[in-house]
């Protein structure tokens, strides 16, 4: 379905006006590339359209006639008309002959289905870390655990909402998850056998500090053959800065042994660290040569800017330095592209296959769209990082009713309606939507507020990605499928 | 498309899809119950320009219209998703004050 | 006195009105009009004092929509519960003795027409269904259902394309007819249509595509459905024109009658039992000389009426649809000789005639 918008002002059916927020253009290797900016579309441009589109581009707004005129003889006319014709068809030019163009909204007509459930299985941590956003949790000391009933309630609601999805996935999430392993061993092959009596395939996967995988749970992890994640951020020097017992004692000796022992002996699945970047910690170079020493498939780096009272939050200065460092990292999974080899830095690798594919959201994430958060209590969030954030009421509960669809839908269209108002003419913003709401939350109090203060950063990153696309492209095409396209998530179905 | 080279999926499937190579079937969910004459309009106005043929008095085709969802956008669709809305109006010109406006249900729908 | 009724009380009294105020009519032969209002009414007229004699709320919500009738068994078929049911009504007994359920699980079925069959024995659903998931709707496959009657079983579906709105089977029973923009006729034996009679695709030169309103199931007394339609003229483009098309469900042969050039609008009409006249309504009434096939007398109405029948002796028109009444017309002078109140708006609800003790 489409909102159709109709341009009333009186534009002559011959006067050509370029939409200029729908466009991007880049030229890589010397061939002139244009990216659709509504569908994320990528194409490359001959002479003929290159001369329009720049022709257009230089006079805003111009008649038909005059572009024949200018260009005729260089191009020929029938050219020009294909062109024009092709262009408008894009959705780049307005030529006041179609009636209306389609609007940036998206009508949300889901009645809430789900593919992916987080659970919070234990809201308590054996770790102090001092960015945690589990902080908000009341303690992490005492904190609970989830109970049977709960996660039996909220496997059960995940299945009866998957609508037509034939996947699903459970996520064990905390606190620390295995601080309740007990209960992730139950619950786990009843997952299993509810889904099956549905025709359902249920995925599970897990974020750990890594304190808790003993042989034991890295057995069971293997055996049902989880996807898993390990928090860390580093060399030791750097991990122990932040990552720390409650005692203030760091805890990279502890967990080092338990994740060489998981990476020995479970290698059906790459397996991924997750780096914590924060005030002092910024040397990503440095970090993701460690971890992929160690053994990690994948690195990927979340940088906290959220709050700018905090100690631990980023300072400009500092980011800039991350992201150049990015773009080193960048260079590298390039060059090792183009050798047909595979570095794992998942922060670039996430923007080359939504580049491939094509992705255009109008919503930064999954989250209220197929994915919701349990805690413990079987109280229901929009995700894992609203949980235990103060101020912030549950959405309902899996023991009374399952969650009110329709706040959920008020929010995403609140969240589609401010962000496309305040990011309308900037062209990443398929791709990034306006970023994390809970991280908006934090820094302006509000949600819906797009996530201003790092725009150039990420339209930086993004133009790297964009052109590390385009070099593929042109000199090994078949990487994407071979190393991308099998481990890419599947958003039209989320 | 001649100009436009497609590089990535996306692009190739707004290639496909302006080129016409891809058509979907449109199918009517309901019977459309077209009025006699092919230009009925609605309320406001007959198919002659004039109100002598529009049901005489309104109120005497309110539920000629919304019953069979015939003009859903400006009624409850009673026929789904509000079946109660004229339950305490039996006939319009006596009752129509007792039609109320509906809301989205909030707490009934989850 | 108490000063609050328990709601026994007050369920009692409202069965006790509905009784007593109609008290009990034995009918003798002769006809019986058979309508229906808001808020889920069927109501029993005796066509000889042209009063209500029986007045039967039906069970569960929303409001009737069509009416079959089985005039030998003295039984209404009436779609209602937002089109999601067949109410079975006994109209003698003055009460509803059955319901069919037509959706079922997560398939949301609307009956959009119905029928029996002359022998009594089956009730024909054409029915629109839906496939209600969280996620999307799916628009299934339209069909006749066929149901045996009087146990309401379902004994077969046969698929009939969408926008049916009125179905009749033919007198001999052999033959069904789905009207939509064309009329398909299923062969009830072989189980599928046979053929289409054109209205839409009639394709007479120099008209357009006929556009046609078929709500209203009134062929009673001659089993022949007539139907108004309105056409372009490709002569006169600014003079559309106006007329009937009569369908002889024996035969199923057409005629089609150009009346006049649009400038008012009709609903629909009705043809006497002696096939000499037709009678057409909205917020007129008019009547036309089918062996001259013109227009004889139209006089005005005091409001808008969606719906006429016609009495078995063909001297009373019963002109209903939209308001709480229907109006007894005298055929001959076209005068409105009684008006017969109902509790609430008929809205686009059948008006049928049924005759007893032929």
């Amino acid at each position: 379905m489409r909102i159709v918008t109709v341009r009333m002002d009186a534009m002559s059916e011959n006067v050509m006006r370029l939409r200029s927020e729908n466009i991007h253009q880049v030229v890589v290797g010397g061939r002139a590339y244009l990216l659709v900016v509504p569908h994320t579309a990528l194409f490359q441009l001959d002479d003929v359209s290159s001369a329009v589109l720049d022709y257009v581009k230089r006079h805003g707004a111009v008649r038909r006639e005059q572009i024949f005129r200018d260009l005729a003889s260089a191009h020929g006319l029938e050219a020009l008309q294909d062109v024009l014709g092709e262009l408008a068809s894009l959705g780049v030019i307005d030529t006041g002959q179609q009636n209306g163009h389609a609007a940036d909204a998206l009508p949300l007509g889901d009645r809430g289905t789900l593919t992916t459930l987080v659970l919070n299985v234990s809201n308590r941590c054996n770790m102090g870390c001092h960015y945690c956003y589990g902080g908000g949790f009341q303690d992490l000391q005492s904190g609970q655990k989830m109970s049977w009933p709960v996660a039996k309630r909220s496997v059960d609601f995940l299945l009866q909402r998957s609508g037509s999805h034939r996947k699903v996935t459970l996520v064990f999430f905390g606190g620390e998850p295995l601080l309740n392993f007990e209960l992730i061993k139950r619950i786990v092959p009843y997952a299993r056998n509810q889904a099956a009596e549905r025709g359902l395939l249920v995925d599970f996967t897990i974020t750990t500090n890594g304190t808790g995988l003993t042989g034991e749970v890295i057995d069971f992890l293997k055996r049902h053959r989880f996807g898993v994640t390990v928090s860390l951020d580093g060399p030791k020097e750097i991990h122990d800065r932040r990552r720390v017992f409650k005692n203030g004692r760091g805890t990279y000796e502890v967990i080092l042994p338990r994740i060489r022992a998981l990476l020995n002996e479970y290698r059906d699945r790459p397996i991924g660290a997750r780096v914590t970047l924060t005030r002092g910690v910024t040397a990503v170079g440095e970090i993701f040569a460690h971890l992929i020493d160690l053994g990690f498939a994948e690195v990927g780096f979340s940088p906290v800017t959220s709050g700018p009272s905090q100690s631990y939050t980023l300072t400009e200065a500092e980011l800039e330095h991350i992201f150049a460092e990015f773009q080193e990292l960048a260079e590298q999974f390039l060059e090792k592209a183009l050798n047909d080899e595979y570095l794992g830095f998942s922060n670039v690798s996430q923007i080359i296959t939504d580049f491939a594919r094509g992705t255009s959201k109008t919503l930064p994430c999954g989250a209220g769209l197929g994915l919701l958060d349990v805690d413990h209590n079987g109280d229901i969030y929009l995700c894992h990082r609203f949980a235990g954030t103060p101020g912030v009421a549950p959405l309902g509960n899996v023991g009374n009713g399952g969650p009110h669809f329709v706040r959920i839908r008020t929010f995403l269209n609140a969240a589609q309606t401010t962000r496309q108002t305040a990011c309308h003419q900037c062209w990443i913003r398929r791709m990034c939507a306006g970023g994390c709401y809970h991280e908006a939350l934090s820094r302006y109090g509000d949600p819906f507020h797009p996530n201003l203060h790092y725009c150039d950063l990420l339209r930086q990153w993004m133009e790297t990605g964009l052109r590390i696309y385009l070099e593929i492209m042109q000199k090994n095409p078949d990487f994407i499928s071979k190393y991308l396209e099998p481990r890419r998530v599947d958003y039209e179905t989320l | 498309m001649k100009h436009f080279d497609p590089v990535n999926e996306k692009a190739k499937k707004m290639a496909s899809s302006l080129s016409g190579d891809e058509t979907f079937d449109v199918v009517g969910l309901q019977q459309p119950l077209g009025c006699a004459a092919t230009f009925d309009p609605g309320w406001e106005v007959d198919p002659f320009g004039g109100v002598n043929n529009l049901c005489q008095p309104m109120e005497s085709d309110l539920y000629g219209c919304s019953d069979p969802c015939w003009w859903p956008a400006q009624l409850p669709d009673t026929l789904n998703t509000y079946p109660s809305w004229s339950d305490q109006c039996a006939a319009v010109i006596q009752d129509w004050r007792k039609l109320d406006t509906v809301f989205p249900e909030i707490d009934t729908d989850r | 006195m108490n000063r609050s009724l328990s709601p026994l009380v007050v369920v009692s009294i409202l069965l006790a009105s509905t009784f007593f105020s109609f008290p009990r009519v034995e009918a003798a032969g002769g006809d019986w009009i058979i309508a229906a209002s808001h808020p889920n009414i069927v109501y029993v007229i005796d066509g000889t004092t042209d009063d209500v004699i029986r007045r039967i709320p039906l069970s569960g919500p929303g409001y009737p929509y069509q009416i079959a009738i089985d005039p030998p068994r003295k039984r209404a078929y009436v779609i209602t519960n937002k089109w999601e049911s067949i109410a079975i009504v006994d109209l003698d007994a003055g009460r509803e003795v059955g319901t069919i359920e037509l959706s079922h699980g997560a398939e949301r079925v609307k009956a959009m027409a119905l029928a029996v069959h002359p022998s009594g024995e089956r009730l024909y659903v054409y029915e629109v269904p839906t496939l209600l998931g969280l996620d999307r709707l799916e628009v299934r496959p339209t069909r006749l259902e066929e149901f045996g009657l009087p146990t309401g079983k379902s004994l077969r579906t046969i698929p009939v394309p969408r926008q049916v709105t009125i179905l009749a089977v033919a007198p001999a029973g052999e033959k069904l007819y789905a009207f939509a923009q064309d009329a398909y006729v299923v062969d009830l034996q072989r189980g599928r249509i046979t053929e289409t009679i054109p209205l839409k695709h009639v394709g007479i030169t120099g008209l357009g595509e006929p556009d046609i309103l078929s709500v209203w199931p009134n062929y009673e007394q001659t089993q022949i459905l007539s139907l108004v339609y309105s056409v372009e003229n490709r002569i006169k483009p600014d003079a559309p024109l106006l007329g009937i098309v009569n369908v002889d469900l024996a035969t199923g042969s057409t005629e089609w009658i150009e009346l006049e050039t649009v400038h008012r609008i009709i609903f629909s009409s009705v043809i006497s039992p002696s096939k000499k006249k037709a009678y057409l309504v909205y917020t007129t009434l008019s009547r036309v000389d089918l062996e001259k096939k013109r227009l004889e007398r139209i006089v005005d109405l005091d409001h808008t009426y969606y719906v006429v029948n016609i009495s078995s002796d063909g001297k009373k028109l019963y002109i209903g649809g939209a308001q709480p009444d229907i109006a007894v017309v005298d055929a001959e002078s076209l005068k409105v000789i009684k008006k017969i109140k109902l509790r609430g708006d008929q809205s686009i609800a059948s008006l049928r005639v049924m005759t007893i003790g032929r």
